[in-house]
């Protein structure tokens, strides 16, 4: 489904360019697990904010279903991360205005979906993560374990292709950690999505069909 | 799509209410005192312009063409002027008038004092006509031994009148040698036409003819149908002259009519004038909403990251903000411009100006705001659309 090759990415720090990837190839098939590891600032947000339409390489070759990315306009990146994309983030990253309802249903807006609809589909989101009885409840009155699965139904909501996740369990305790990696277990084997979890912790790593590991811009 | 940024916009105006509330208050301020402005410069300009055409735009002035040598010879005489209205039906009334200039005698001082031959129609032709005491002229007193006088109200402040102790209504006054009797005097007016009879000493027209021995009138004030076509008037008047005596021109003095353009020309600049003044509050209150909204930009990158990731396009963004500043400025414009009306009544109130909302600074208003929102939400809206959803997302 992707595919990377020789992916660089640097920033430039004044006139001198601070490489961060230095060129990277990688597979990653349909309903793959993959699990990057690595340790802090190896690169692998950057990685992350490449493959999930983010950021765009400096150099490199990224085919995503088959189609270089690189001829794609900013509009049609975004397009693209609306329907084939999901996130989760290690700081949830939900909007604080919003019920969980209306944070679930939020990327089907850019869709055009009637509102019937995008409530219809975040309701079915969150009974899947387990949380819908706390439909209307906002971000602030949740513990946060409970708050990743919403972030979680939102990456979901949009039936994308890929899940991506930074450090997902970083900010929670190891049981609620451990539920939340059961959830993404559940829904790559159930569903087929196919997982990307960017992880510290090797026991998340060895529940992952596949492991790659990061280290000063390279994968070893 | 359009609801749900409408909604939203309304939630982060709501959310952020401190600020809103300030943005609105200087938005209100910059509007209502421009709507105040121009609402009261043109309360004020037709307020004018009621004026004058109340003392008359219907009032004409006359007299012989002196710049024609063929007229030399010939003059307007009272029966020709006082037999106008007969001749031409659009013509209500003729106030015919003679001037000179003579002594006066009275409580024992003397000066010079313009004189004025007037008829009993005077008060027909001015609005602006009013007695302080006594009487005018009437048609009574043609055949009168007694030649009466009525004194202008400036005149009234003059030496010998201005002291005088006994009663000044009957008492005789001498001019040019000749005896008179004070029967009235005027209220000061403020009709253009006529003014000259607040530093004059009126005396009925044929008792002028008589003691000045001459049959000359010098003016013609003339009052029309109030609808009359004043060009087609003017020219009836003209024919009716040359036919009655031969060779005689009169000429209409046109200078109200151009008053009248001068001081529409000088509300229209008074009424620019205001809109620049105003303008320049609404600056000051636009800037406030501009800053209002770079704020917002600043305070809310994360949620605006956030919004990319889950794929928001630049332009939906950009919308975001855009009707967000829209509608706070649609509402400051809205409250403003109620402000600035109701500012403008109250000053039309307290002057017994007559009110009126003209539909053009409602426009202004709902215009001026829908600009200020598009123009000043615009650079923060770009701003917030360029930004890098990366670092957007990274910050706290
Ligand atoms: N926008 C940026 N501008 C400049 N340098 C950047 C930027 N983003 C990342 N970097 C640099 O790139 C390197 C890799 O960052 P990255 O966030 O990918 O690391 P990471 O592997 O995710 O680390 P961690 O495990 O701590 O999250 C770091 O040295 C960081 O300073
Ligand atoms: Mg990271």
């Amino acid at each position: 489904m992707i595919k990377l090759r020789n992916i660089a990415k640097s920033y430039s720090f004044g006139q001198t360019p601070l490489p961060v990837l230095r060129g990277i190839d990688l597979d990653i098939q349909a309903g793959d697990l993959l699990a990057v590891m690595g340790a802090s600032g190896s690169g692998k947000s950057t990685l992350m904010n490449i493959l999930g339409l983010l950021d765009r390489p400096t150099s490199g070759q990224y085919l995503l279903e088959g189609k270089e990315i690189r001829h794609y306009s900013d509009d049609e990146l975004s397009i693209l991360r609306n329907q084939k994309i999901g996130f989760v983030f290690q700081s949830f990253h939900l909007l604080p205005r919003l019920t969980a309802l209306a944070n679930v249903g939020y990327p089907l807006i850019y869709r055009n979906l009637p509102r019937k609809d995008i409530e219809k589909r975040a309701q079915a989101m969150l009974e899947k993560v387990g949380l819908a009885d706390r439909a209307k409840h906002r971000p602030n009155e949740l513990s946060g374990g409970q708050q990743q699965r919403v972030a979680i139904a939102r990456a979901l909501v949009g039936k994308p292709s890929l899940l991506l996740a930074d450090e997902p369990t970083g900010a929670l305790d190891s049981r609620v950690g451990k539920e939340i990696l059961d959830l993404f277990v559940t829904l790559n084997q159930t569903e087929g999505i196919t997982i990307v979890i960017i992880t510290h912790d090797p026991n998340i790593a060895n529940r992952c069909k596949r492991c790659v590991v990061m280290e000063d811009g390279l994968l070893k | 799509m359009f609801s749900i940024y409408f909604t939203e916009a309304f939630r982060n105006l709501y959310t952020a209410k401190q600020r809103t509330l300030l943005a609105l208050l200087g938005i209100i301020i910059g509007i209502g005192a421009m709507i105040g402005q121009v609402s009261i410069s043109m309360i004020k300009g037709a307020e004018t312009l009621r004026e004058f055409s109340q003392m008359g735009t219907d009032v004409m002035v006359f007299r012989k063409d002196y710049s024609d040598d063929e007229n030399d010879n010939t003059q307007i005489s009272l029966i020709e002027a006082l037999e106008l209205p007969r001749y031409v039906p659009s013509v209500i009334a003729v106030a015919p008038m003679m001037d000179s200039q003579g002594e006066y005698h009275f409580a024992g001082e003397t000066n010079w004092v313009d004189i004025l031959g007037v008829n009993t129609s005077l008060p027909a032709v001015s609005k602006g006509f009013q007695l302080e005491e006594g009487r005018f002229f009437s048609d009574l007193d043609r055949d009168d031994n007694l030649s009466y006088v009525v004194i202008g109200c400036e005149t009234r402040e003059w030496p010998g009148f201005k002291d005088f102790q006994g009663k000044l209504l009957g008492a005789e006054i001498k001019l040019n040698g000749y005896i008179y009797v004070i029967i009235g005097v005027l209220k000061c007016t403020e009709d253009n036409f006529i003014d000259e009879i607040n530093w004059s000493i009126l005396l009925p027209i044929s008792t002028m003819q008589r003691q000045f021995q001459s049959t000359k009138v010098n003016r013609l004030v003339v009052r029309r149908v109030a609808n009359s076509n004043h060009l087609l008037v003017s020219a009836q008047i003209k024919q009716y002259f040359a036919k009655r005596v031969k060779g005689l021109k009169v000429k209409r003095l046109e200078w109200i009519d151009n008053w009248i353009k001068r001081e529409k020309k000088e509300v229209r600049r008074m009424t620019l004038l205001s809109v620049a003044i105003g303008g320049l509050s609404l600056l000051a209150g636009s800037i406030g909403i501009m800053n209002v909204m770079l704020t917002a930009v600043i305070e809310r990158r994360r949620e605006i990251g956030i919004l990319r990731a889950i794929g928001a396009r630049q332009r939906d963004i950009r919308w975001q903000f855009l009707l967000e500043a829209i509608i706070l400025s649609l509402i400051g414009g809205l409250l403003g411009s109620g402000l600035g009306i109701a500012s403008s009544y109250l000053i039309a109130w307290w002057n017994e100006w007559q009110f009126f909302v003209s539909y053009q600074v409602l426009l202004l208003g709902v215009g001026v705001s829908w600009g200020v929102g598009i123009f000043f939400g615009f650079y923060p809206a770009y701003k917030a659309a360029k930004l890098d959803p990366i670092v957007a997302l990274r910050t706290e």
